[in-house]
């Protein structure tokens, strides 16, 4: 719809590669590329989905928008300056901007912490200045949104569900009002009912406060849900980009065709009116 | 591609013990005191000549330069309190006894701790595998300062079965106790890990594979389960080493045996900096050694190594 | 039956038996290593001029005997119980502290940072580091507790390093320790907050292994006559003590060699039921 605007783009990321090393030490034999020549952009307030099956690169290339693995080639720039320049103090300011949901919320969560702590520390590490009682009244306002008691601040994540975990860490990741959601497989290891109320959430989050989410899925019909554009990988390369339910409701790689036929039902869904 | 390992290694060894003369050297040099302070009080003039006569005048630096260079000649330099002695001379006397007693002292724990283990494994959960876990564990809390005087008291003094303390080189029985005080901890240690290695193997899924097959215990322990179930222990053996001449400080002090071992705290001491640096050097190479022979030998023996 | 799960849990009683009586012997013991002077109605450093190396008798007034000065040798052996103790936790607490941030920073670096400082932990493994602790103990101010504390401390955090570094790798694996990192968390706070109270249980287990091996130093250096001095006593010099005197009185040598032996072997059997506790291999 927008494609016309000249601004600059949130995030661009222009000839991407990342390699990892094969074998250690003395025995290191090469690198094998986990991507390569990846480019794309995403605008300010985009859904962004990233697909492919297991191994295609797609959780690498989140890891690499957050700076979670070095870079080989080519650059990601955010708001038009490369992360490679970035210094300690930038990494700073953009970590509080691109915030993490990864796939096993349990694992997400550090099993000696109470969820109160959990929650509490992106704003102990970015906004230190925050008086407690500001604090407190922003973890309660933060589990209302995503849908939790109160109670549950005094809880470790052992003693929660999968689904109540998966709250707690979107929960987390939004404590400071982020710019960027970088969710990988945020679902996946949920059970079918609690995946539905998940993606709700989600939804909401994206919609209400104009927040940008790249999603990381090998689910297409979820990603059709959330997402206005994707990008298909394989084995470390795009095969296929664009418009989502252009790409997935017509794919034209055979690549693409085949993920989709995997999915067993495309449900119908109200939120978005499909192009045919 | 073993051998080129084995050199590698060996030449692996020279920095180490370089760093570790380099530590030693000036550590000793940085403390308060000096080889001369304590004699009866020398005039200063006569002072002055035995420390230019040492080269204790020069400075640190050139002093170090020296050593270094005497040790690539071999020469380990004089001791400053024996008089007209060597470093190379004094050990050289005693290594040799140090030695025997400390290989003795491993080869007993080895020929007896590994049966054991190997019985205690056998016959997990019975009495006997619990009395010899005791057995260990009491052992393990038997320093050498402990069993020493005890064995010495009870056998020596009381039974009279060997001598309590002394030294004769043509008799065996001056050994016994010694030996024995040595070997008892590392005995302990020997059958710990035989035992924990080798119901580690027989747990797994290719014994039990093989148990399933019709094999007979004993051929499954002896053929198939033995030599991996060894390799924890042959990884120790290096430290063990450490161990040995650790406890043979206190056996040869203990039971007034002429060994090597006493040079080290009495030239301590006696700030006789020579005599201490030799003993770091000879034991310390010595330790690198038998490390390197122990981690050589499991790699021999361990297959998914000796394959690369 | 009634209450299968109660017969299945009696089965195999033992680690935790033999846990709980461990700790509760040596809790008792030191009761008697704090208390125990206290009992007794001689000073440790008091002559009794009428008794000197008196045989130990029940009933006597010096129930374990008295050495060749006429110093009671009940008094004696618990205030060198105490000594050890002490200086045993001390040197305990100082290698977990180094062999902890060491083993941490390592494992969290990763790469060449980790290879390179546990390089050194491999190397002062294979040397007799113990040499290196007895002219330490020796050169500087000789029988001086901190520096004997520190000598013996720092044999160790080896032990502990590695044990540490390990748990760290496996735990920088983890996918909270990566949240932690997206999110901005600074690697000292990561560090401090997550790694350190995550890697505790292991170390704590491991921590307790190491108090016994700090007391056998310390009395190894003191039966070399190269730690505490008098009028101070540790088990290990007294026992060195003793040693000399054991032809003509032995309760001298057996008295601190009992406590010692005691002692160890039962923060040893703590140890070992604490390890399997937290041994993640163990609990499967």
């Amino acid at each position: 719809m927008t494609a016309g605007s000249a601004a600059e783009p949130l995030l661009r990321v222009s000839e991407l590669g990342v390699r990892y090393a094969r074998g250690r030490g003395v025995r290191r034999n090469g690198a094998f590329a986990a991507l390569q020549d990846i480019s794309f952009d995403v605008q300010a307030g985009d859904a962004l989905g990233i697909v492919g099956e297991s191994g295609s690169g797609k959780s690498t290339l989140l890891r690499a928008l957050l700076g979670l693995t070095p870079v080989a080639e080519g650059s990601i720039a955010w708001h038009g300056c490369s992360l490679a320049t970035f210094d300690a103090a930038a990494w700073r300011a953009l970590r509080r901007q691109v915030q993490p949901v990864f796939q096993d919320p349990l694992a997400s969560l550090d099993p000696r912490m109470r969820v109160r702590a959990l929650l509490a520390e992106p704003l102990h590490v970015h906004r230190p200045e925050l008086a407690r009682a500001a604090v407190d009244e922003a973890m309660a306002g933060m589990l209302a949104r995503v849908g939790l008691p109160v109670g549950v601040l005094a809880s470790y994540p052992h003693e929660l569900s999968g689904g109540q975990c998966q709250r707690i860490c979107i929960a987390r990741a939004m404590m400071l009002a982020p710019t960027v959601l970088a969710c990988d497989e945020p679902v996946s290891a949920l059970d079918v009912s609690i995946q539905a109320q998940i993606m709700q959430l989600l939804q909401s989050l994206h919609r209400s406060s104009n927040l940008t989410v790249v999603f990381v899925s090998h689910n297409l019909a979820l990603v059709r849900r959330l997402c206005r554009r994707v990008i298909v990988l394989r084995q470390g390369r795009v095969v296929e980009a664009g418009d989502a339910d252009q790409v997935i409701g017509r794919p034209q790689h055979e690549y693409t065709r085949a993920l989709v036929a995997a999915v067993p039902a495309l449900p119908r869904h109200e939120t978005k009116a499909s192009g045919s | 591609m073993m051998m080129r390992h084995v050199v590698t290694r060996i030449i692996g060894l020279v920095p180490t013990l370089l760093l570790l003369v380099t530590a030693a050297f000036f550590v000793i040099r940085l403390a308060p005191g000096g080889p001369f302070d304590d004699e009866r009080p020398v005039l200063p003039e006569v002072r002055a000549n035995l420390e230019s006569a040492y080269g204790l005048d020069a400075p640190l630096t050139t002093q170090y330069v020296r050593y270094v260079r005497g040790l690539l000649r071999g020469d380990l330099g004089p001791s400053f309190k024996h008089k007209d002695t060597s470093v190379s001379e004094l050990i050289g006397a005693g290594l040799p006894i140090s030695a025997t007693l400390g290989a003795a002292a491993l080869l007993l724990a080895l020929l007896l701790g590994i049966p054991l283990g190997i019985w205690a494994a056998l016959r997990r959960g019975s009495l006997a595998d619990r009395g010899i876990a005791l057995l260990a564990a009491l052992a393990l809390a038997l320093p050498a300062f402990v069993l020493g005087p005890l064995l010495a008291l009870l056998v020596g003094l009381r039974l009279r079965w060997f001598p309590a303390a002394g030294w004769d080189p043509g008799a065996l029985r001056y050994a016994v106790l010694p030996v024995i005080t040595l070997a008892i901890p590392v005995m302990a240690y020997v059958v710990r890990l035989t035992r924990t290695g080798l119901l580690e193997v027989l747990g797994s899924d290719y014994i039990r594979a093989a148990r399933a097959r019709g094999i007979g215990r004993r051929r499954l322990v002896t053929g198939h389960a033995l030599r991996p179930a060894l390799l924890p222990l042959v990884s120790w053996l290096g430290p063990a080493t450490a161990f040995v001449l650790t406890g043979s400080l206190i056996v040869e002090t203990v039971f007034g045996i002429p060994g090597a071992g006493r040079f080290l705290v009495e030239g301590a001491l006696n700030r006789d900096y020579t005599l201490v640096m030799g003993m770091i050097l000879v034991y310390g190479t010595i330790t690198l050694t038998c490390n390197l022979l122990a981690d050589l030998l499991h790699a021999w023996l361990d297959p998914r190594i000796r394959q690369h | 039956m009634p209450g299968s799960t109660r017969a299945s849990a009696s089965i195999d009683p033992r680690p935790g038996r033999a846990l709980r009586v461990a700790a509760t012997l040596l809790l008792a013991l030191a009761a008697l290593a704090l208390f125990g002077p206290l009992l007794s109605p001689h000073a440790p450093e008091a002559i009794d001029w009428s008794r000197l190396a008196a045989a130990p008798a029940l009933g006597d007034a010096h129930w374990w005997g008295t050495d060749r000065l006429g110093r009671d040798v009940f008094a004696r052996t618990m205030q060198g119980l105490r000594i050890s103790l002490l200086i045993g936790f001390a040197a305990a607490l100082v290698s977990i502290a180094i062999g902890l941030s060491w083993g941490a920073i390592a494992g969290y670096a990763g790469g060449r940072v980790d290879g390179l400082m546990m390089r050194i932990v491999d190397v002062l493994y294979a040397l007799p580091y113990v040499f290196l602790v007895i002219i330490l103990a020796t050169l500087f101010e000789r029988g001086s507790v901190p520096v004997l504390l520190l000598a013996i401390a720092s044999v160790g955090w080896l032990t502990t390093a590695r044990i540490v570094r390990g748990q760290t790798l496996a735990l920088r694996q983890r996918e909270f320790i990566d949240a932690a990192r997206a999110m901005g968390v600074p690697t000292a706070r990561i560090l401090w907050r997550h790694i350190l109270p995550n890697v505790a249980g292991p170390v704590i287990a491991y921590a307790t292994l190491t108090v016994p091996q700090m007391i056998l130093y310390e009395s190894f250096l003191s039966f070399l006559g190269l730690g505490v001095q008098e009028p101070l006593a540790s088990l290990g010099s007294l026992i060195s003590e003793g040693a000399r005197d054991m032809e003509t009185a032995p309760w001298l040598l057996l008295a601190p060699a009992g406590c010692l032996v005691v002692l160890t072997l039962l923060l040893n059997l703590l140890g070992d039921g604490l390890r399997d506790v937290f041994d993640p291999r163990t609990r499967a």
